[in-house]
């Protein structure tokens, strides 16, 4: 049914956490609820790939964590997009839409 | 393909994490647990929004999740520093290993702390006494100035006022120079007597040193005006002094003092604590050269110098600045500068001088135990090396790549150094005060050897380095381990005989430069032992005391004084069991001898105080005051002529004479006559002394006495006059007195005899002579106890290592050993073939380490009396006492081996 992490290019799914958190701070459920919801299910993250992920951007100071209460008041880890997340955000989605282009050119072209 | 940098702000927030995660594993662990719970609950309930019964959704939600475990370790990963991590991983692998052979840990840990120790102990010394620097402002520029003539034979000699003038004067290289004189005083504050040590120092001493004064000030500069001319009753104290003699009283300035009951000074300052230059004084007066000089001022050589070179100005250029001057000085002033040179050298390296070399080798040596003991632990880690083969392989087997096993043993090397390194740190801490307890008096800046942090450092580097050495061994060799290995134990074997062989090798190697240098100086003090100092040293008393100098005050205070020593010796020789008493000026041993500067009275150009003009007939000897029955009591025989009389005494009458004074006698010892009278007979001949010539116009001498080693034992007899206190009563004398029983019986009423006679006297020590000799050989009797115990541990650490490897050559050799003796070979030729096998690490080592020891015994050479370094007996000794333990050591595995019965060994296979 959906994609699989094995299939999902590494590095997309850094691009598509920094763009889920772009919007609002989010525990890992959501994100990868996010995720899936936003590309028509289409795009599914193991955890197995989420949290290594989240853990890899908090080390490059992308992303912070913080413990917060969820709406049913529980304890929920909380990721939050860094200043230098969004730079890094804003550039990483350049060089994805020009990667694409690029690959667009080369499938239209044959 | 991310590859933009994050601000510093949120990488040090993102590293701040990660070292709490390293830190603080259990709570991110908890954490971490938390987080997938709580994810696990939101999947179970979005599966039961979407119509699973709770069992599904649950189970669901976990196969969604995969292995837990697997990613667990995966988020681990990107987590930590992965090789801190790794490192903690081996540490805890290592603990559980050492755990399981607590034999080998025991003695693993107990030779790296008793190295570390030993060397950690040493450095301290070595900090305290050469490296930290002197207590003084830029001690770098502080320099030494002497005087030499080698025509006189004097090296590096006080410097006369003159020169000291003349120098501050032309000199550009210093910014200033200063003279000091130090003396023993007995000092007075109104409610108690006591003894220190005062030196007059120019005033310029405190600046060139860079130290100000803690409270009040120091003396005026001599050429600062006229304003300010220094008070020559003025007086500055130690910090010491201020704090036990007027209890650090905040109204010091302007207490006065008062110096052997005669002067009356004025306290002007107090130095901060710790400040005491020259070393040992208590308390300074002004000591003033300036303007015109006397010409005995240009003459006389009484003083130390210190100076201070200006900045910029290296040693180089101040040594050859001071020669000018000196060259200068030899046209300008003949008389008194001509064949006399100016040497400087640095003043920390002067105040070391020959313990400096001392502190080298025996740091040395001390490093030769430590590497002896990682070179054991090293042995027996290859042996547990060769007993995890198994393990290792397995470990290869299943993917473990090279350097995550050197890792692993280097881990475990780590860890034994770090737990050596702990108790090698108190052991250190320990050996430290015992060497501040056993260590000479005399040794330089005993003061400054502390176990502050700069040592404890050099422990930790020194661990550090241990830990990397030992686990190097085993690592290097399992580096090539292949699971195959395992089947094939023999050669996995024979490789691990052969580094353990090699190992074994160097221990016996560095032992042996250990034992040679503890032989030689065992045999070096065997020779100051039995040293003929020229006096008989047995059942004498030597008494240290001293009469307040101003108890003879008046024109015949002279006179009082010798009766007042006669009247002494009179009542200390009817103590029953005391044969003679005497007096004398320095006992030997106990210090330098007084010198002065002596002349034939028909030397030519010499006329009454005239000294003659050719300076190579001005003689330089030291000079001993002596009274009547010196000689007898201290077994210093009469070669020729007489020793002193009653007779010779100056009687009373003489205050009223005018100069010249009375013909007096002396009597010279054999060096003297040696050297100023080769061909002839010096009895009869008169000298003159210049020290001495407020006392007699000239002096004929009476006899000769025999040589005496008088300022060491390593030194021979310098050319000496004796004279009678009665013919030169300047100065106080110490008793001696030769006894019947053993003298130390009567050191106790000599002493209250003493006090009971004149309780303004100071008595420091009433001890047998015996004792004052063995003092003076303190210095190379703590050399050889240092270097002696290095050497003691190195052997029995190499014994041990010796007895290893023979019991793993005779454990591995079973089987060869059984057939060998199922086909009839005797016990003899198994102890043969084991022990020569065994015992070719030891001889190695020891051809080996004769290099070594050539280097150290060549280094030595200073510290050797009446042996060549290359001491063909110490170096046979020293490889008969290791091959000796090697043989012991290897004893028992040897016995083992011809113990073996054939059928067992056979069948065990």
């Amino acid at each position: 049914m959906a994609r699989e992490q094995s299939d999902l290019l590494r590095g997309t799914l850094d691009l598509l956490i920094l763009k889920s958190l772009a919007g609002a701070p989010m525990h890992g459920w959501a994100l990868s609820q996010s995720i899936q919801q936003q590309s028509e299910n289409f795009l599914r993250v193991g955890q197995g790939s989420l949290y290594p992920a989240l853990q890899r951007l908090e080390q490059q100071g992308w992303i912070e964590s913080e413990w917060r209460t969820t709406d049913q008041n529980r304890p929920a880890k909380y990721y939050t997009l860094t200043t230098s997340g969004r730079r890094a955000l804003t550039a990483e989605t350049r060089s994805w839409r020009q990667y694409v282009r690029a690959v667009d050119l080369i499938l239209g072209s044959t | 393909m991310i590859d933009h940098r994050p601000s510093l702000a949120d990488r040090f927030r993102a590293t701040r994490r990660r070292l709490r995660a390293l830190l603080r594993p259990a709570t991110t662990e908890r954490e971490m647990a938390r987080e997938l719970a709580f994810h696990l609950e939101m999947e179970t309930e979005h599966n039961i929004r979407r119509g699973m019964d709770p069992d599904t959704a649950r189970r669901t939600a976990r196969i969604a999740f995969g292995g837990v475990d697997r990613f667990v370790e995966d988020v681990r990963d990107v987590r930590n520093f992965t090789w801190l991590d790794d490192l903690r991983h081996d540490l805890r692998h290592a603990a559980r290993s050492f755990r399981r052979s607590p034999g080998f840990t025991i003695a693993a840990v107990l030779a790296l702390s008793l190295g570390v120790g030993a060397n950690t102990a040493v450095f301290a010394v070595v900090h305290g006494v050469i490296l930290a620097p002197l207590p003084f402002t830029e001690p770098e520029r502080l320099i030494r100035v002497w005087e030499s003539n080698p025509v006189q034979r004097i090296e590096r000699g006080n410097v006369s006022p003159g020169t000291f003038v003349e120098l501050r004067a032309r000199s550009r290289a210093l910014e200033g120079i200063a003279l000091f004189s130090e003396r023993d005083f007995l000092l007075s504050n109104g409610t108690e007597t006591w003894e220190s040590r005062a030196a007059a120092v120019s005033p310029a001493l405190f600046g060139v040193l860079g130290v100000r004064p803690l409270v009040g000030g120091t003396f005026p500069l001599e050429n600062a005006g006229s304003s300010a001319r220094p008070s020559f009753d003025d007086v500055v104290i130690s910090h010491r002094l201020w704090r036990e003699r007027f209890g650090s009283a905040a109204d010091i300035v302007g207490k006065t003092i008062r110096m052997d009951a005669r002067w009356s000074y004025t306290i002007i300052g107090v130095m901060p604590p710790g400040f005491s230059y020259p070393t040992g004084v208590d308390l300074w007066v002004p000591l003033i050269y300036s303007g015109t000089l006397k010409a005995v001022e240009r003459q006389y050589r009484y003083h130390g110098a210190i100076a201070r070179v200006r900045r910029g100005t290296t040693l180089e250029q101040a040594t050859r600045d001071a020669a000018g001057v000196a060259a200068q000085l030899e046209t300008e002033y003949p008389a008194s500068n001509a064949g006399w040179s100016i040497e400087v050298a640095r003043l920390d390296r002067s105040i070391v001088g020959d313990t400096r070399s001392v502190l080298f080798i025996v740091f040395g040596l001390a490093t030769c135990v430590l590497l002896i003991a990682c070179a054991n632990v090293a042995t027996l880690g290859v042996a547990r090396a060769t007993a995890r083969r198994h393990e290792v392989a397995v470990r290869v087997a299943l993917g473990a790549g090279t350097r995550r096993l050197i890792r692993q043993w280097v881990a475990e090397g780590l860890l034994l150094a770090a737990s050596g390194g702990v108790g090698g740190l108190a052991v250190g801490y320990w050996s430290t005060r015992l060497l501040l307890v056993i260590a000479p008096a005399d040794t330089p800046r005993i003061g400054d050897i502390a176990f502050g942090w700069p040592v404890v450092l050099f422990g930790i580097l020194a661990t550090v380095a241990a830990g990397v050495l030992i686990g190097l061994a085993p690592a290097l060799r399992s580096r090539d381990t292949t699971p195959a290995d395992v089947l094939r134990t023999r050669t996995s074997d024979g490789r691990s005989a052969g580094t353990r062989a090699w190992l074994v090798g160097s221990q016996v190697a560095l032992t042996f430069v250990l034992t040679v240098a503890a032989t030689l100086l065992l045999r070096s003090f065997a020779q100051l032992r039995a040293t003929d100092l020229g006096f008989r040293r047995h059942d004498v008393l030597a008494t240290d005391m001293r009469v307040p100098a101003g108890r003879f005050p008046g024109p015949s205070g002279w006179f009082d004084r010798v009766q007042y020593y006669d009247r002494l010796m009179a009542e200390l020789s009817r103590i029953p069991g005391i044969r003679t008493v005497a007096g004398t000026t320095t006992i030997p041993l106990t210090g330098e001898l007084g010198s002065g500067s002596i002349w034939r009275t028909d030397a030519p150009g010499a006329h009454g105080r005239q000294p003659p003009t050719s300076a190579a007939d001005q003689w330089k000897a030291a000079i001993q005051i002596v009274t009547p029955r010196y000689f007898e009591t201290m077994g210093i025989p009469v070669r020729h002529g007489r020793g002193f009389a009653d007779a010779d005494r100056f009687t009373r009458e003489l205050t009223n004479l005018d100069l010249p004074r009375l013909p007096g006698v002396a009597v010279i010892n054999e060096a003297m006559a040696r050297r100023f009278w080769p061909d002839v007979d010096p009895l009869g001949r008169t000298i003159v002394l210049f020290d001495d010539l407020t006392w007699a116009s000239h002096r004929t001498i009476v006899g000769v006495v025999g040589d005496v080693h008088a300022e060491a034992v390593a030194s021979p007899a310098a050319p000496t006059v004796y004279l009678p206190l009665a013919q030169h009563p300047g100065r106080g004398v110490s008793m001696v007195l030769r006894t019947d029983v053993p003298p130390e019986r009567l050191a106790g009423s000599v002493a209250e005899r003493l006090r009971a006679f004149d309780a303004a006297m100071s008595v420091s020590a009433v001890q047998p002579l015996d004792a004052v000799v063995g003092g003076a050989l303190s210095r190379p009797r703590f050399t050889l106890l240092l270097v002696a115990s290095f050497a003691t541990l190195a052997l029995v650490i190499a014994s041990v290592g010796v007895f290893g490897v023979v019991g793993f050559l005779v454990t591995r050799r079973t089987h060869e050993i059984g057939i060998r003796m199922a086909l009839g070979a005797r016990p003899a030729n198994v102890l043969w073939l084991v022990l020569r096998e065994g015992l070719r690490p030891v001889v190695l080592g020891i051809v080996v380490g004769t290099a070594g020891a050539v280097a150290v015994a060549i280094a030595m050479r200073t510290l050797l009396y009446g042996l060549a370094p290359l001491d063909g007996v110490s170096f046979a000794a020293a490889a008969a006492v290791l091959l000796g333990s090697a043989i012991i050591a290897a004893a028992r595995p040897v016995s083992r081996a011809t113990g073996v019965d054939p059928l067992r060994s056979l069948r065990s296979e």
